[in-house]
C-alpha cells in the first residue's frame, strides 16, 4: 500500500494511492477546489499536492471535504486523522471507545 | 472571560509601581500563620474566589495575631463562597481607612466609544452604579483614545473634576495610571480597584483588585497561569478542560463547551446541545426546556470555525454518556460558511450513530451556503440507523416546532427500548 500523506495544523491527510488508481471520480480534488483551497491536482491518475507538503499544510483550511467526498463518491482511499487533544483517551477511559 | 484573583491583580499593579498592602497568598492555615507572623500586626484574610460580594458571603475575616489568622484561614480554605471552593486566601495588613475611592478601566463596546473608559469615584466600597445614581457629582469618567493612549496629566485632569484633597492628586494619579497600564499590557476587558483606600496617614492603597482578561488574548500571558479561561463558577470538568484545549490549539472561530449536568441516567431527557449564534441558540435552548427536555451541555460553534474544530465539538458532546439525543440548534441566518459545519457533522455523526440505533438527531442550520449544506447533510447522513431530522431557514423563527419534534423523537427513542446505558 502506498500511502501519500501530509500534515496540516491539527491533523493529517492520508491517501492510499493504490485505491486512487481505480477511481475516476476525482472527488477529493473537486471537493478541495470547491470547499477548500485547491490543494490537489491529478498526476498519473492519483491526487498529489500542488505545493510542497509544508506549504499545503499551511494553506489547508481543515474543511474535511476531501475525506467526505472520497468516502461518498470516491474509492474510500483518503482518510483524515485529527488530533483530538486527549479526547480519544478520555473516551477510551469512560468506555465510549 | 477569565477573571484574575485579587492577589494576581495586585501583583500586576505592584509590578507597575503601585504600592499595594503588605502580605502574601496562602494555601494552608500554616502558611497564613507564617505570613501573619511576618507582618506582626492585625491582618485581613480574604478568600480568593472569582466572585464579588465576598464580605457579605463570609469570605473575608480579620485577625489580630498569627493564631487568629491561622484559625480564620482554616475556616475559609475549602469552604464554598458563592458556590466556589476556596483554594487560596490572601493575608494582608489591615489598613486604617480614612476614605474609600473607586477607580476602574473598562472596555465600552458602545459604537460611540469602542474603547477603554476610565472611571473615578470619590465614594468606593459599594456598587459604582448605585453611587452614580445617588450622587452623580462623585463619579467622573473619560474615554481613552487607543491611538493617543493615556498620560499622567490626563489622569490629573480627571481627578481635578472631583472633590479630592490636593496632596492626594499626585499619588492617586500614579495609582490610576498604573491601573491603566496594567489594563493595557494584559489585554484586559476590565480592571477595577474597589475600594481604593486612602489611609489615615494619607497613603493610597488598592484594597481590592479585579481584572478580567480578554479570552482570546490569554495565550499571550502564560505568566498569568490561567489554566481554564472560561467564566464558570466552579472547577471545570475534565471534558471542559479538553474542550478548552480544542479552543486553545486553534483560534479560528469559537468552540465553546460547558457541561450543564453530570451523572444523569439514560432516559431522563438530557440532550447534547450544540448551538450556532449565541442569542438565537439560547432561544432554542429555552424552547427545548419549555418542552420538558434538559440540556446535558451548552456548546456553541460560531465565528466561522474550521470543520475540524466543529467536528471536535460534536465529538465532545457525544462524549457525555447517557444523552438521549443530539441537537444542532442554529436558529440564525448565519454569515459563516455553513458547509464547514455540514462536513464536520457528517464525519462525526457517521462515526457516532452507527452504534446508536434510533438515536434522535435534529439539525437546524441556516445562512450562508445553506442549500449546499443541507444537501451535504442529506447525502452524508443517508442510511444511518438514527432518527435524523434536518431543518433550514424556514424554521429559524419556529424553534418551538423544532423543540417539539426533538421531544417527540426522544420519547420515541425511550419507548423503543433503545435507551441503553453507554
Amino acid at each position: 500500500m502506498t500511502v501519500y500523506e501530509f500534515s496540516f495544523r491539527t491533523g493529517k491527510v492520508m491517501i492510499d494511492q493504490e485505491k486512487c488508481l481505480t477511481c475516476d471520480s476525482y472527488a477529493c480534488v473537486k471537493a478541495c477546489s470547491l470547499f477548500g483551497t485547491n490543494l490537489y491536482r491529478i498526476e498519473d491518475g492519483k491526487p498529489v499536492l500542488i505545493a510542497d507538503p509544508q506549504e499545503a499544510g499551511r494553506r489547508c483550511i481543515e474543511d474535511l471535504s476531501c475525506e467526505l467526498y472520497c468516502q461518498i463518491y470516491g474509492n474510500k482511499g483518503l482518510r483524515i486523522v485529527l488530533d483530538m487533544f486527549g479526547l480519544d483517551e478520555y473516551r477510551q477511559r469512560i468506555g465510549l471507545g | 472571560m477569565p477573571k484574575l484573583y485579587e492577589y494576581q491583580g495586585k501583583k500586576l499593579l505592584r509590578n507597575q509601581g503601585v504600592t499595594i498592602p503588605e502580605g502574601d497568598v496562602a494555601s494552608t492555615p500554616g502558611e497564613a500563620r507564617k505570613i501573619a507572623e511576618k507582618l506582626s500586626r492585625p491582618v485581613i484574610i480574604k478568600a480568593q474566589v472569582g466572585a464579588t460580594g465576598r464580605f457579605k458571603a463570609g469570605g473575608i475575616k480579620f485577625a489580630n495575631n498569627a493564631d487568629e489568622a491561622e484559625k480564620a484561614a482554616g475556616e475559609l480554605l475549602g469552604k464554598k463562597i458563592k458556590g466556589i471552593k476556596v483554594e487560596k486566601v490572601l493575608v494582608e495588613e489591615k489598613l486604617a481607612i480614612s476614605q474609600e475611592l473607586y477607580a476602574s478601566v473598562i472596555v465600552n463596546d458602545s459604537y460611540k466609544v469602542k474603547g477603554p473608559v476610565l472611571i473615578l469615584s470619590t465614594e468606593g466600597g459599594i456598587n459604582i452604579e448605585e453611587v452614580a445614581k445617588r450622587s452623580p457629582e462623585k463619579v467622573v469618567s473619560m474615554n481613552i483614545s487607543i491611538l493617543d493612549g493615556l498620560t499622567v496629566e490626563d489622569v490629573k485632569n480627571l481627578i481635578s473634576k472631583v472633590d479630592i484633597s490636593a496632596d492626594l492628586v499626585g499619588p492617586l494619579s500614579k495609582v490610576i495610571y498604573g491601573l491603566y497600564e496594567v489594563f493595557r499590557k494584559y489585554s484586559a476587558r476590565s480592571a477595577e480597584i474597589n475600594p481604593l483606600v486612602v489611609t489615615t496617614d494619607a497613603k493610597i492603597y488598592p484594597a481590592d483588585c479585579r481584572m478580567v482578561i480578554d479570552e482570546a488574548s490569554v495565550f499571550k500571558y502564560p505568566e498569568l497561569e490561567i489554566g481554564y479561561p472560561r467564566d464558570i463558577d466552579r472547577e471545570p470538568t475534565e471534558l471542559e478542560r479538553l474542550a478548552w484545549r480544542v479552543e486553545e490549539e486553534d483560534y479560528r472561530g469559537v468552540a465553546y463547551f460547558v457541561q450543564m449536568a453530570m451523572d444523569f441516567e439514560p432516559g431522563q431527557g438530557y440532550v447534547g446541545f450544540h448551538g450556532i449564534g449565541g442569542g438565537g441558540a439560547m432561544l432554542g435552548a429555552d424552547a427545548l426546556m419549555r418542552h420538558g427536555l434538559k440540556l446535558a451541555n451548552y456548546a456553541d460553534t460560531s465565528g466561522n470555525p474550521t470543520a475540524s474544530k466543529v467536528y471536535r465539538v460534536v465529538k465532545l458532546i457525544f462524549s457525555q454518556p447517557n444523552i438521549d439525543g443530539y441537537i444542532l440548534m442554529g436558529p440564525v441566518i448565519a454569515n459563516q460558511e455553513q458547509w464547514h459545519h455540514a462536513h464536520a457533522l457528517v464525519k462525526a455523526l457517521r462515526e457516532e450513530l452507527t452504534t446508536r440505533p434510533n438515536f434522535p438527531v435534529i439539525i437546524l442550520i441556516a445562512g450562508n451556503k445553506e442549500e449546499e449544506s443541507l444537501e451535504i447533510l442529506r447525502n452524508g447522513l443517508k442510511g444511518l440507523p438514527a432518527r435524523i431530522e434536518i431543518y433550514g431557514r424556514d424554521y429559524v423563527n419556529n424553534v418551538d416546532h423544532v423543540a417539539r419534534h426533538m421531544k417527540k423523537l426522544v420519547e420515541e427513542y425511550r419507548k423503543g427500548g433503545e435507551v441503553k446505558s453507554r
